[in-house]
């Protein structure tokens, strides 16, 4: 159940390059959080600028001390607004929203891929498959060293964390699609594997994991501007398993969707 | 105690506010924050005789004080509504108005009747004036002939109060409100304003559908224009729509004219906008000394 409620920040501090942290006091002792929910953020209380409400997932939550984690990347103005603000500033927060990644008891070895800023919904959920015992391999995508993101944090979860960059300056030469082939190859399978990042990393390891018979849940971004289910703005194509095209909401039926349903670039 | 409640072509609400056509889908969203029953009323999803998808690509874009949208009237049709979502929509106690939209004149007549014979609707608003498909919509609008045909077609199938929503990407919206008025209009709403956004890195339409409806705060002194125009034309009451988002927004559409209210991109911006509103008029109206919302309507000093 999704509440509105106005949040103070509690921290807002930069990661690395455009990157930024924000810890905001959302009661999420109340709510019932699933990795891979998001929420919708509003800097601006009593200004129309920026107008809409941006989507971002949570990174992580904390049920004790009631907060949440989200982390962002600076890309236009409404983002570079949130990483200018400071601990004791108001945001309103609508969430949690979505469905987030179902996992499975009975899987033991995981594979998680994030691309980019695709990395940090995967946080939450490692830390979730890591606290069950779950056996889990992080594959982190990045352009070139310098944007390789929370490898310390997936390593301290006890993650076994593998890296690549596209110009090859750290870890596997090639993109993220690429290591995941190589893993698969010489490691042989993975029970699932969950996926988010940009949209051509997440059809590419849809396509792998479904070549190689392994389950993959994706965790897609859209233009929304409720985020809650009812403007419809966020559609996206799905192919049911018989076959027929059918629409569903990005916001609400989603943001994580099989791997195998999604009609990227549909 | 103030009274907020209005009598519209007709149609009787607890309040003068309702939610827009495709912002609220059909209630079910927004029921997770609040008992809809405190709404004057809800315009349902533009619904059509057969499901539509709806347009591909980006559907949203952001603008200054506003947003565009090409969503395509994407929806499950009638007969889904019907079975769906209409049965649950009953235990609220709000005026529910269904939003017809089609391809032919005699579409917009078919979605009526099967919602008048359903018994869960209590007002049409016909939507003559959608700016994001190729087909219908905002085509049937653009002229007082057309757009009257249509409302005589619907007139011949319900004796419910009928809004037709108008477009005001006319030359002379008046006109066109006269013709649909001596056809048997109950009332009188407006559409969004027709606009584009270009992404200059790409040298892209922002927008998978090119052009899109303009709604939000940015087309405000404009739909009010419209509806001051509209008091002076036509005697059937008007739903003042486009950019409200607080109470002193209402006041001014009551002031130009309007007897009621839809608020849309609000609700996106605050799920709670509507309630705020209702809260926000009763205190304005104590503050001012009015006992009664119905005096406000039309009191433009000039
Ligand atoms: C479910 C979901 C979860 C997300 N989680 C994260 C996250 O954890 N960290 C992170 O850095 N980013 C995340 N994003 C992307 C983030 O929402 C955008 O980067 C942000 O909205 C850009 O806003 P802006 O004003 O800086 O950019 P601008 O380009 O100026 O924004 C213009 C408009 O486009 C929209 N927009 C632009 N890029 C995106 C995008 N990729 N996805 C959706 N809308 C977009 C904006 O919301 C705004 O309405 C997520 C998106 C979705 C849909
Ligand atoms: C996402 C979106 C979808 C809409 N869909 C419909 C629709 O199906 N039928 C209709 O008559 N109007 C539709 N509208 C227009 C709204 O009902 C309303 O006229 C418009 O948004 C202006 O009001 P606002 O500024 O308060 O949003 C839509 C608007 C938006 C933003």
């Amino acid at each position: 159940m999704a509440i509105v409620e106005k949040c103070h920040i509690l921290e807002n501090v930069p990661l690395q390059a455009n990157f930024f942290r924000m810890v905001i006091d959302f009661p999420a002792e109340e709510q019932e959080i699933r990795p891979g929910q998001f929420v919708m953020v509003r800097t601006a209380a009593d200004t129309v600028d920026p107008f809409l409400n941006r989507p971002m997932s949570i990174t992580n939550f904390n049920r004790r001390q009631g907060n949440i984690t989200l982390s962002y990347q600076v890309v236009g103005r409404g983002t570079r607004l949130m990483s200018e603000m400071t601990a004791g500033d108001k945001v309103e927060i609508i969430g949690p929203l979505g469905n987030g990644f179902t996992l499975y008891d009975e899987d033991e070895k995981i594979i998680l891929v994030g691309g980019g800023a695709g990395i940090f919904p995967l946080i939450g959920l490692a830390a979730i498959l890591t606290s069950r015992g779950k056996k889990v391999q992080a594959l982190i995508g990045a352009r070139n060293r310098e944007l390789v993101l929370c490898e310390h944090e997936f390593t301290k979860m006890g993650c076994e964390v593998k890296i690549s960059t596209d110009d090859g300056s750290m870890g596997f030469h090639g993109f993220a699609t690429n290591l995941l082939e190589d893993v698969l190859q010489k490691e042989g399978g993975a029970d699932r594997i969950y996926c988010c990042g940009p949209e051509p990393l997440m059809a590419g390891i849809a396509k792998i994991a479904e070549k190689a018979a392994i389950p993959s849940q994706v965790s897609l971004e859209h233009r929304m501007a409720c985020g809650v289910g009812a403007c419809l703005g966020c559609a996206i194509r799905i192919k049911t398993a018989e076959g027929e095209i059918i629409q569903k909401r990005v916001c609400h039926d989603g943001p994580v969707f099989a791997g195998s349903e999604v009609v990227f670039g549909g | 105690m103030v009274n907020l409640k209005v009598n519209f072509g007709g149609l009787s609400m607890k309040n003068p506010i309702t939610t827009a056509s495709g912002t609220f889908g059909y209630g079910e969203e927004y029921s997770q924050f609040y008992d809809l029953s405190r709404l004057g009323g809800m315009i349902l999803k533009g619904t059509s005789v057969e499901p539509r998808l709806g347009n591909k690509g980006y559907r949203i874009a952001e603008t200054p004080a506003g947003m565009l949208n090409s969503v395509g009237l994407q929806n499950p049709g009638v007969h889904y509504a019907v079975e769906h979502y209409l049965p649950w929509l009953q235990q609220f106690d709000v005026a529910k108005i269904a939003n017809i939209v089609g391809y032919e004149a005699e579409d917009y007549a078919q979605v009526v009747s099967i919602f008048d014979a359903s018994k869960m609707i209590d007002a049409y608003e016909i939507n003559i004036s959608c700016p994001n498909v190729k087909q219908g919509g905002m085509a049937h609008g653009a002229n007082a002939k057309t757009a009257a045909h249509v409302m005589e077609l619907v007139r011949k199938e319900t004796k419910l109060p009928v809004i037709v929503k108008l477009s005001p990407n006319v030359t002379d919206i008046c006109e066109i409100a006269k013709a649909v008025e001596a056809a048997g209009a109950d009332g009188l709403s407006i559409n969004t304003f027709l606009g584009m956004a270009i992404d200059v890195k790409s040298r892209r339409p922002v927008l998978g559908n090119i052009t899109g409806g303009l709604s939000g705060p940015a087309i405000k002194p404009l739909s009010l224009r419209i509806v001051y125009q509209l008091a002076h034309a036509v005697s059937i009451p008007i739903m003042g729509v486009g950019g409200i988002t607080t109470a002193t927004d209402v006041i001014e559409y009551l002031l130009a004219g309007a007897s009621a209210v839809s608020m849309g991109t609000a609700n996106f911006i605050n799920p709670f906008a509507p309630l705020d509103v209702i809260d926000g008029i009763v205190e304005w109206l104590e503050k001012e000394g009015e006992t009664d919302i119905n005096a406000i309507v039309g009191g433009l000093k000039c």
